[in-house]
C-alpha cells in the first residue's frame, strides 16, 4: 500500500473512532485520549500528506509541536481548574 | 569513520508559503485558546450550544476534508509520474470533495439561523461563528488555489523541477485540513 493510500486510510480510521468516542461522556482521560488521537492525525497530515518526513528544517518541527502543545494548553484550560 | 549517506529531503515548496502557513496557524491556535477559555467560564451555555449541533455534520466534514487532501497528494503524485492530465483529475476530484465541505457548513448554518441563532445568541454561537466561518473563508481560499492549480496543470505548466508553485498550494490545503482536524475536536466532540 502506498504511503499516501495509508495515511488516508488511518486518517479516516482515527477520525471514525473519534466520532465514536464523542457519543460517550467526556471525562478528562477521554478528552486527553481525544486530543492524543488528534495529535497523531496532525502528525500524519504534516509527514504523509505535506511530504515532510525526512525533511530537517524548523518547519517541520514546529508543525509537529504545533498541535500536541495546543492539546495540552487546551486540556489544562479546560480541566485544571476543576482540578483545584 | 563511516562513510554514510544519509538522505535529506528540501523542504517542500516555498519558504515564503511556509511563512504563511505559520501565520495562519498562529492566528487560528490564539482563536482556539480564547474559544477555550470563554468555554471555562459559560460551561452550561457551551454544552447548550453544543447539542444544537448535528455531530454527523462535523463528521462528514470532517472526512470530506481528508478526501480531499488525500486526492492532492494523488495529483502532486501524478505529476512526479509525468501525468499532469491525471494530476489535474485529481485535483478536480479534491475540489468536489471540498465543495461536500462547503455545502454541508452552509446547511449547518442555515439550520442554525432557522431556529434563531447566530453570531450575536450567546458566547457559544459568537465564537462557533466565528471560528468555522473564519476557516469557511479558507476553504474557499484554498479551492480557488487548487483550481488554479488545476487550469496549469492542463496546461503542462508543471514539469520536474519546476513544481514549487504546485507544491506551494497543495502545502496550503494541507494546512486547512491541520486546522480542522483541531476544530472537529474542539467543537463537536469535546463536551
Amino acid at each position: 500500500m502506498k504511503t499516501s493510500n495509508l495515511t488516508g486510510f488511518i486518517l479516516i480510521t482515527v477520525t471514525l473512532l473519534s466520532f465514536y468516542l464523542a457519543e460517550t461522556e467526556m471525562q478528562p482521560g477521554l478528552v486527553a485520549i481525544v486530543l492524543m488521537l488528534t495529535s497523531l492525525k496532525a502528525s500524519l497530515i504534516i509527514d504523509g500528506f505535506m511530504e515532510l518526513f525526512k525533511v530537517s528544517h524548523l518547519v517541520r518541527r514546529s508543525l509537529h509541536l504545533y498541535c500536541p502543545v495546543l492539546a495540552i494548553l487546551i486540556w489544562s484550560l479546560l480541566f485544571l481548574p476543576q482540578l483545584d | 569513520m563511516y562513510n554514510q549517506a544519509i538522505t535529506v529531503k528540501p523542504l517542500p515548496g516555498d519558504l515564503a508559503m511556509w511563512i504563511f502557513i505559520a501565520a495562519e496557524l498562529t492566528v487560528f491556535a490564539l482563536l482556539f485558546l480564547l474559544f477555550s477559555l470563554i468555554r471555562l467560564t459559560h460551561t452550561d451555555l457551551f454544552l447548550e450550544g453544543q447539542q444544537s449541533l448535528h455531530s454527523e455534520a462535523g463528521l462528514i466534514n470532517t472526512l470530506a476534508l481528508i478526501t480531499a487532501s488525500w486526492f492532492a497528494v494523488k495529483s502532486v503524485e501524478s505529476n512526479r509520474q509525468n501525468q499532469p492530465t491525471r494530476a489535474a483529475c485529481w485535483l478536480i476530484a479534491a475540489i468536489l470533495a471540498a465543495s461536500v465541505y462547503v455545502v454541508v457548513k452552509l446547511w449547518e448554518y442555515n439550520q442554525l439561523i432557522t431556529v434563531g441563532f447566530d453570531l450575536d445568541s450567546n458566547a457559544f454561537y459568537t465564537g462557533y461563528f466565528l471560528l468555522t466561518g473564519f476557516h469557511l473563508l479558507h476553504v474557499l481560499l484554498g479551492m480557488i488555489i487548487l483550481l488554479f492549480i488545476t487550469g496549469r496543470l492542463f496546461k503542462k505548466a508543471y514539469p520536474p523541477g519546476e513544481t514549487t508553485g504546485l507544491e506551494s498550494g497543495i502545502c496550503y490545503w494541507h494546512m486547512v485540513d491541520l486546522v480542522w482536524v483541531l476544530l472537529f475536536p474542539l467543537i463537536y466532540v469535546i463536551r
